[in-house]
């Protein structure tokens, strides 16, 4: 297992990797330092690796390389053999070669493995790779995944069968937050893993709603752990961590955050997501951007929408406006438990097909359309069980097809118009079963 | 001369154990009483004159000191009578105690042993301080009897109580029934007890006198599986009253040890109870009643019907109409279980671990519900006066069921309703399985426990989440979703809970307008 936070030593001067941490093997750490150098990308990582038969190998021909340059500099001082291709090397398509500059970033990167050893275990972060069975799927389907998370807690909170992401505005209203609570609270009763960055406001009324229900939530930081930002909400992580969630991050433990770094994160979230749900966005908010990866990325993306005057509901909506037809609105929160399909039950109620509600709730429902009726009635005129009875009318009252009121069951929305339900429904008189 | 003897006064439901010394010596005739006494004991004096005179005993022309130790606690209650006297005998030298024993009870001026609440919990605490022979009032031997390893004996008066302190009198041990040896606190329960009601002013009704009802009668049978909450609306004459008294033929007995607190509790309170009190208790107060007959109080910080219903049942008739400070009392004894009286620096914390079933009308004047328009309540005072059932007591209510007028008689002829002796013994077994399940009933189980218990497949937990819309998708009411639901499947043995469950408590929800929704 990868991604459980260790619970290695804190800090263990000038220790080597020891027993006590199997799961920092250096080539982990050599691909980490790796990814989180300057001036090496995803891509040109990948093509790395690709070529070279492990990271120690790949150390090796860099290595190679600047020795033999050196001396090439040193033997014929005339011609800058940079660019070249070495004489006697394989006609191959070595990054290294391609493009020499990589040379000294990587061998920079390599001295930064020790360190960053030393803070990955003062941490005790889990280091999960793409070659991982453990790293998310979700995030493995986006264009270029970050090759290496450093994960705080536990990653299995990602391969929950549900994930979403609830993000939005740092400065929220009231309301907003409310909803966010409500909507996350929602989600993690429902089993979902809820996703979100950490932020002050909306992203962390989310995490912390989350919590309140006992549900796994997962953060996913714009800046290193070492340097955890926002720090007040250190707590907050903690005690996701204590509930089987994560705080996961791309960047290096010491990174910190910087303008840059949040809209990268945000590319996570989404994509760690199978949808993104924006609760509240002022124009030019980074929850903005998350919801534009979620769509670029092939997932679902939903908006609260607000009033036409809040300004913390203006970037939603224009949002909304501009991506028609692809970003959906939440209009309650049943119905986005619904369009997220946490509700699969839900939908054969709603819809017109009164004989999916089961055929006792079929039999209630004809008694019900030809006038009001106490539970005595209907579980003796029918001889049902009076516990089936009740059942079958809170089912009922759920779907909007029937009312109650001191006692009496009334036939309400379909049941109450439907033309061939006999009498009108709705007459005064108590209804008496011959 | 100076005369030492035990004794002990009630403070809540707890004895206290008081040494009673008096010194009788030459001097100017007096009597003083010393050690705090309350104005109930403070008149002990003319009461000891009266009854040492004339049980045929002289009343010495002394100065008599009698202290009641610990000097600094307050001591309250006419029970050290009986010590005061038997020291005064001792000190005047006309009596020579050969037996320790400790002394409890009221003299009346004839010079009888009168009876005082809180005989019990004096005796178990005598006993508890290693005391082993007590003499009780002659009437409370039974009772007293109750206590584990104490001898009773009974006085009936000043000259039977010195009888046995000079070693005269036969050692009449109460002769040991099944309910009063202290092995019997240990022992299964006794087939011979369980069932009979001690207060006799309340007819237990049996479930098969309530007609219809079907809905009210599964929440009744669902609240007290699971000790839930329960509220009845509906219009006069609808038969709330009558169902709530079927209540005490449909609860399990007491266990041993649940039944020595429920003894102790009718003993403070004055009851008398002479064997172990068994049966539930089902308080039902007037709601005239006043804060502290609520909560209890007075000089000995008396048990109020919140401690009367531990273990039981406190039915609230009419709610709305309660003080609202009354039912603002029941919000920490409804949360913790017992509830602290405190009285001029002196406190008190008493069980009340009680299930609450409350009944109202829909509308103050009770039209509601009825032929058409027949309530004439302006809808100002119909809000109001639900409102008045509000926070703290609607949270603890779990199970709401609306009874409609009843329907037409020959509806419900020729359907015979289940008896008490059939629905009974199903609330037993669901009660028994939750308790052996988890140690407490569903009504006391939240959070993380709650969920665990439910055991629900993912489907069926989104189905929770769906239903928990009718309750207004607040984080309790899921909660009281799914501790009803949980109370059903034990009804239904069944080991998991089921959509079908979880409708059925999305039907006792209580989350509903009041009054009948304009159509």
């Amino acid at each position: 297992m990868i991604g459980v936070g260790a619970a290695g030593p804190a800090r263990q001067p000038g220790s080597v990797a020891g027993g006590a941490q199997a799961m920092i093997e250096p080539d982990r750490m050599v691909v980490a330092a790796l990814a989180v150098a300057d001036g090496i990308g995803p891509r040109r990582l990948s093509d790395l690796l690709g070529h070279h038969r492990s990271p120690e190998a790949l150390l090796v021909a860099a290595r190679e390389i600047r020795r033999r340059s050196a001396r090439a500099r040193g033997r014929a001082g005339r011609r800058s053999t940079v660019g070249g291709r070495a004489p006697g090397a394989p006609a191959t398509t070595d990054p290294l070669v391609e493009d020499p500059g990589l040379v000294p970033r990587v061998l920079e990167a390599a001295a930064q493995v020790e360190r960053l050893t030393d803070a990955v275990r003062a941490l005790g972060l889990g280091v999960v790779t793409l070659d991982d069975a453990t790293y998310p799927e979700r995030l493995r389907r986006i264009d270029l995944p970050p090759p290496v998370l450093f994960v705080l807690g536990s990653i299995d909170a990602l391969a929950a069968p549900n994930v979403v992401a609830v993000v939005g505005t740092r400065r929220p209203s009231e309301g907003g937050r409310r909803a966010a609570a409500r909507i996350a609270g929602a989600l993690a009763r429902a089993e979902v893993t809820v996703v979100s960055g950490l932020a002050l406001g909306i992203d962390g009324a989310a995490h912390r709603a989350c919590l309140d229900e006992s549900g796994r939530t997962v953060a996913v930081l714009g800046s290193g752990h070492g340097v955890l930002t926002p720090r007040v909400h250190r707590q907050l992580a903690d005690a996701m961590v204590g509930r089987g969630g994560a705080v996961v991050s791309e960047f290096a433990p010491w990174r910190e955050a910087a303008t840059w770094s949040f809209p990268r994160r945000n590319r996570l979230v989404s994509g760690l997501a199978d949808a993104t749900v924006v609760v509240e966005a002022g124009v030019g908010s980074g929850a903005l951007i998350t919801a534009g990866w979620a769509l670029e990325q092939g997932r679902e993306c939903f908006v609260v929408p607000g009033s036409m005057d809040a300004p913390t509901a203006a970037g939603g909506l224009r949002f909304l406006r501009e991506h028609h037809g692809l970003a959906r609105i939440v209009s309650d929160l049943p119905s986005l438990l619904e369009d997220l399909g946490l509700g699969a039950e839900r939908a054969p109620i709603v819809v017109p097909g009164l004989s999916d509600l089961g055929p006792t709730a079929a039999r209630v429902m004809e008694r019900l359309a030809t006038a009001d009726a106490t539970v005595d009635e209907i579980a003796i005129s029918l001889e049902l069980p009076t516990a089936g009875v009740l059942a079958v009318l809170a089912r009922l009252e759920l779907a909007g097809l029937a009312v109650q009121g001191l006692g009496r069951y009334r036939p309400a929305g379909l049941l109450a118009t439907r033309p061939s339900a006999g009498p009108a429904a709705g007459g005064p008189g108590p209804a008496v079963a011959r | 001369m100076l005369a030492t003897l035990l004794s002990a006064t009630l403070h809540g439901l707890q004895g206290r154990v008081v040494r009673v010394e008096v010194d009788v010596t030459r001097g100017l005739p007096g009597f003083r009483l010393v050690g705090l006494p309350d104005a109930a004991l403070q008149e002990a004096r003319e009461r000891v004159r009266g009854a040492v005179r004339n049980a045929g005993f002289e009343y010495p022309p002394s100065r008599i000191t009698v202290n009641l130790a610990p000097a600094d606690v307050p001591k309250a209650g006419s029970a050290i009578d009986l010590a005061i006297a038997l020291g005064l005998l001792i000190g005047s030298e006309q009596l020579v105690a050969r037996e320790r024993c400790a002394c409890l009870g009221e003299l009346a001026l004839g010079g009888e042993v009168r009876e005082v609440p809180g005989i019990l919990p004096m005796v178990l605490e005598l006993g508890r301080l290693g005391v082993s022979r007590v003499i009780v009032p002659e009437a409370s031997v039974a009772e007293a009897s109750l206590a584990p390893g104490v001898v009773v004996s009974g006085a009936a008066t000043i000259g039977d109580a010195a009888r046995i302190l000079r070693g005269r009198a036969a050692r009449r041990n109460v002769a040991p029934r099944a309910e009063v040896v202290p092995q019997s606190l240990r022992s299964g329960p006794d087939p011979s007890s369980g069932g009979r009601r001690s207060d006799p002013d309340v007819d237990a009704v049996d479930l098969a006198e309530v007609r219809g009802q079907l809905a009210g009668r599964r929440a009744l049978e669902v609240a007290l599986a699971g000790g839930h909450g329960l509220l009845l609306v509906g219009p006069p004459g609808c038969g709330k009253t009558l169902l709530a008294r079927t209540i005490p033929g449909l609860l399990p007995p007491f266990e041993d040890a649940e039944a020595l607190m429920a003894t102790v509790v009718a003993s403070a309170a004055g009851l008398r109870p002479t064997r172990l009190v068994r049966e539930r208790p089902f308080r039902a107060p007037h709601h005239t009643i006043s804060y502290a007959g609520m909560v209890g109080g007075g000089p000995r910080l008396g048990p109020g019907e919140v401690t009367m219903a531990h273990g039981g049942i406190l039915f609230l008739d009419e709610l709305p109409e309660f003080g609202r400070d009354v039912l603002e009392a029941l919000r920490e004894p409804l949360e913790g279980g017992r509830v602290v009286i405190v009285r001029a620096g002196r406190a008190a914390s008493l069980p009340a671990s009680f299930q609450l079933v409350a009944a109202m009308n829909p509308c103050p004047c009770g039209g509601a519900g009825g032929p058409e328009s027949a309530c004439r309540c302006p809808e100002p005072t119909v809000r109001r006066y639900a409102a008045r059932v509000s926070g703290p007591l609607r949270d603890r209510i779990d199970i709401r069921v609306d009874l409609p007028r009843v329907p037409p008689a020959r509806l419900v002829e020729g359907v015979e309703p289940e008896t008490s002796g059939v629905v009974g013994p199903r609330i037993r077994r669901a009660r028994s399985v939750q308790i052996e399940r988890q140690g407490r009933l569903n009504a006391r189980l939240a959070g993380r426990a709650l969920r665990s218990a439910c055991r629900m497949q993912p489907a069926i937990a989104a189905r929770a989440v769906h239903l928990a819309e009718l309750e207004g998708f607040t984080a309790r009411g899921t909660e009281r979703l799914l501790r009803v639901a949980r109370t059903i499947a034990d009804l239904a043995a069944s080991e998991v809970v089921t959509a079908e469950h979880l409708e059925e408590a999305a039907a006792f929800r209580t989350l509903r307008p009041a009054i009948g929704l304009a159509s």
